[in-house]
């Protein structure tokens, strides 16, 4: 068996052209200045990644390189290996292969996500040293201090009664003691409450004057000790590291473009995370209702007053908006207005005045007329006379067009006038159309005041929205679980 | 005599190829890193030729494995120190800053060394020192001359990079001036300029005159695409003067790669990848390949065929590979 190549010593970039045989125990080599004959043992045989000329390394360091698949076959059957391309090569070449690694791939990454990735994340929560969550607490309670919250305007008497409310709440959360509770003024987080690593919970002033009774108070204590006890912030933290590490690492390298195809599926990920430990933890909140005698439909009360309140507040900063813009074009037409007005005036005051010079130009041709007249009755023939009626024929020629001019100007101003008068109607027209629209608009703020349907969203609502699944769900949810009638 | 370069792998080749590696990594929990990248650069040198010879990857996977535990190891102790201890971490990113140079030094060794082409390995045998002065000593003078040294800086390296490489026994030069690598720097200061004039113009009229909805998005591209031109341009304009600077004994090079057509084809990949959830990334890569070596050709008078291999050189290991990929440290990596 034979076939054609290439041989390279190794010592030059020169290159031979021979004829390649495969002979018992070996092969042997032949072009113009070689002639090798290697024992099969000796030698390598290696295929190209992603197809190829197949090469066949000696001991010395030569190279032969020849393009003739079946011929590598018989190198490796004689070589006592297997024939063909190697698995893998077979399977990066084979479309329906890469298809099928394609689908594990997107499975693998599934699995990971949903299952591995919670579990995984679980586990190291509750490995991690007390020591490193305190100090993320504060540092996140430090930033929140500096961002949204502001200090806390209830009396010491209720903050008193209700931490010791969060104490029985908080009893048996594995963070132990070092569970507390703090009271800030929510500011554009309105009523809120938020667990952060450590154990920390963040009540807002707004939340407890929200609620009707301490027992919607304590229900929203308990959901987030449920965040505590499930080290959640935690957990939160690491399940979105680790998504964003596994999903960049599937589809391309850390630093490629790949990364922001990454971020997409990452949030939709993460989003889904938040939800369920939103469950979680209004199970929670709803046990310990129960254990204490209470019916969990407090807490779904005050969840349902929650959002009544997130809704209400969106609804006023966007009608406030609105109105804004309204009384802020009312002005505009206002001041346009009396712009409008003033340069009547001074259309006015120009017409007089015009009329004025007009008058006089009247006068003063009268005048030379009648000195004309004198002129020629007195027929004097001088030149020089002769000559500066001339000039007074001129002047009065000039005085006529003159005249002329300020007649077209006159009536130039009239039109303008009308013009003027004309958009001083259209501006009160706005006006009215403005304050009609002004009107509509308080109506409606009335009435949907009485309706709780909202139908804008501003992005507090998005966030509120996003991380948490609709309020009507989790209440469903809830009576999936513990019985309808909420005992 | 013209000896013609060309890039002859295609997307599906990549594809292939690409995602079997990213299973196996899943799969291995990164511990297949080694072998695939051995697989993706022999597929990628394989499929360059020069005169109808391919070019050969010849590193071990194994090799790389040993050097990917030194680098993971390091990485590990860096991210636990930098989580206890803010301070720890600085100094320890501190020691790894220090060791930029060795780290690109030793990677380009490594890849160089296991770079052939007819059977003759490439090299790059440079002075540690001459190193540390060009990636650490000069770089830190910059902010003393308000950033005027930087084009300098630049040759100072590319020259470094070059002038150590070489064929076989046969050294590059590189005869490239500090002038011209002024004339780029001055260039894209004047396009800077230019494309910020052009840019705050039309950015205002996109502002006042299309609505918000849709005009947040249109100003969202207009702020990177900017920063994109300029970078493509440096880019390019930095590739083709080291390349046509660049001999290697009878051997001249000559690059004439387009800044638009660059910018497109980084553009359109981008945005293709960033559709696709990433599966056209080989595509894209395979793409950007090929234009490279079509604007790339190669010139002598007396062929490619009497360079002589340089067997003196021992082997060398892959730490400094992997810590310069681990660490995401630009390492240069061409042919």
């Amino acid at each position: 068996m034979r076939t054609d190549g290439f041989y390279y010593d190794g010592l030059s970039s020169h290159r031979v052209q021979v004829e390649v045989y495969l002979v018992s125990g070996g092969v042997m080599i032949h072009g113009p200045g070689v002639d090798i004959k290697a024992p099969l043992a000796s030698v390598t045989l290696e295929e190209a990644v992603g197809g190829g000329r197949s090469v066949l390394r000696f001991a010395d360091g030569g190279m032969c390189a020849f393009d003739d698949a079946p011929f590598a076959d018989q190198v490796s059957v004689a070589q006592g290996k297997r024939v063909g391309l190697s698995r893998i090569s077979r399977w990066e070449r084979s479309l329906f292969l890469s298809i099928v690694a394609l689908l594990i791939v997107a499975a693998v990454v599934a699995v990971a996500v949903r299952y591995g990735v919670p579990a995984l994340s679980r586990r190291v929560a509750f490995i991690i040293p007390l020591d490193v969550e305190k100090r993320l607490g504060e540092e996140v309670l430090a930033a929140l201090d500096k961002v949204v919250f502001k200090p806390s305007g209830l009396p010491e008497e209720s903050i008193e009664r209700l931490s010791v409310a969060f104490h029985d709440v908080a009893q048996g959360t594995s963070i132990g003691d070092n569970a507390r509770i703090l009271f800030r003024k929510g500011g554009r987080l309105g009523a809120n409450a938020v667990a952060i690593p450590s154990g920390i919970v963040v009540m807002t002033d707004e939340l407890v004057l929200l609620a009707q009774d301490d027992w919607e108070i304590a229900a929203v204590m308990a959901h987030e000790a449920g965040h505590i006890r499930g080290r959640h912030s935690m957990r939160h933290l690491l399940q979105n590291s680790m998504t964003a590490l596994i999903v960049s690492a599937a589809i391309g390298d850390f630093t490629s473009v790949s990364s922001m195809a990454a971020a997409a599926p990452t949030l939709l990920i993460n989003a889904k995370y938040s939800r369920d430990f939103e469950r979680e933890a209004d199970a929670e909140s709803a046990r310990y209702l129960l254990s204490r005698g209470v019916s969990w439909r407090k807490f779904a009360d005050m969840l349902e007053r929650l959002e009544a309140d997130h809704e209400r507040k969106i609804k006023e900063k966007s009608s406030q908006a609105e109105l804004k813009r309204i009384l802020e074009s009312l002005d505009e037409v206002e001041r346009k207005k009396e712009r409008t007005s003033r340069s009547l005036n001074e259309l006015e005051n120009e017409k007089d005045r015009i009329s004025r010079s007009l008058d006089e130009l009247e006068s003063e041709k009268n005048r030379i007329s009648r000195s004309l007249d004198e002129l020629g009755n007195k027929e004097e023939p001088l030149r020089a006379e002769q000559k500066s009626k001339e000039s007074i024929l001129k002047s009065l020629d000039e005085l006529e067009s003159k005249r002329d001019r300020i007649s077209r100007s006159l009536y130039e101003l009239k039109s303008k006038k009308e013009t003027i008068l004309g958009s001083l109607d259209e501006l009160e027209s706005k006006k009215e159309m403005i304050l009609k629209s002004l009107n509509e608009l308080e109506s409606e703020e009335k009435s949907s005041q009485a309706e709780q349907e909202s139908e804008k969203k501003s992005s507090l609502a998005e966030d509120y929205l996003s991380s948490h699944p609709p309020v009507q769900e989790r209440i469903r949810e809830l009576e999936s679980i513990f019985r309808q009638d909420g005992s | 005599m013209e000896h013609k370069v060309s890039f002859r792998g295609t997307g599906k080749e990549y594809f292939g190829i690409w995602i079997v590696n990213t299973l196996l990594k899943i799969v291995t929990f990164s511990v297949y890193t080694a072998w695939a990248k051995v697989r993706k650069r022999r597929y990628f040198a394989g499929k360059i030729f020069m005169d109808d010879e391919p070019f050969e990857y010849l590193a071990s996977p194994r090799a790389l494995f040993r050097g990917w535990l030194v680098a993971a190891a390091a990485i590990v102790a860096y991210t636990c120190a930098d989580y206890f201890s803010k301070m720890l971490g600085i100094v320890i990113s501190l020691i790894i800053m220090a060791f930029f140079p060795w780290v690109v030094v030793k990677s380009r060794i490594f890849n160089f060394r296991n770079q052939s082409c007819r059977n003759i390995r490439f090299g790059f045998a440079p002075k540690y020192a001459e190193g540390y002065r060009v990636m650490l000593g000069w770089p830190l003078l910059v902010p003393f001359t308000l950033g005027l040294l930087i084009p300098y800086v630049f040759y100072r390296q590319k020259k470094f990079l070059v002038e150590n490489s070489s064929y076989g026994t046969t050294p590059f030069r590189f005869t490239a001036t500090p002038r011209e690598f002024y004339r780029i720097y001055t260039t894209l200061v004047f396009k800077v300029v230019l494309f910020s004039l052009v840019f705050i113009a039309v950015f205002v009229g996109v502002a006042m005159f299309v609505p918000k909805q849709v005009g947040i998005y249109i100003l969202m591209f207009l702020s990177v695409l900017p920063f994109f031109l300029v970078v493509v341009y440096f880019k390019t304009a930095i590739a083709n003067l080291v390349w046509n600077s660049t001999e290697l004994g009878g051997l001249k090079f000559q690059s004439s790669m387009d800044v638009m057509d660059m910018c497109w084809l980084y553009f359109s990949g981008g945005v293709a990848v960033i559709f696709s959830m990433g599966l056209l990334f080989p595509w894209a890569s395979v793409r950007v390949m090929r234009y490279r070596c079509e604007r790339l050709s190669v010139h002598s008078q007396e062929g490619i065929g009497q360079f002589i291999a340089d067997t003196a050189s021992a082997s060398v290991g892959a730490v400094g590979e992997e810590i310069g990929d681990l660490f995401g440290m630009d390492v240069d990596f061409g042919f």
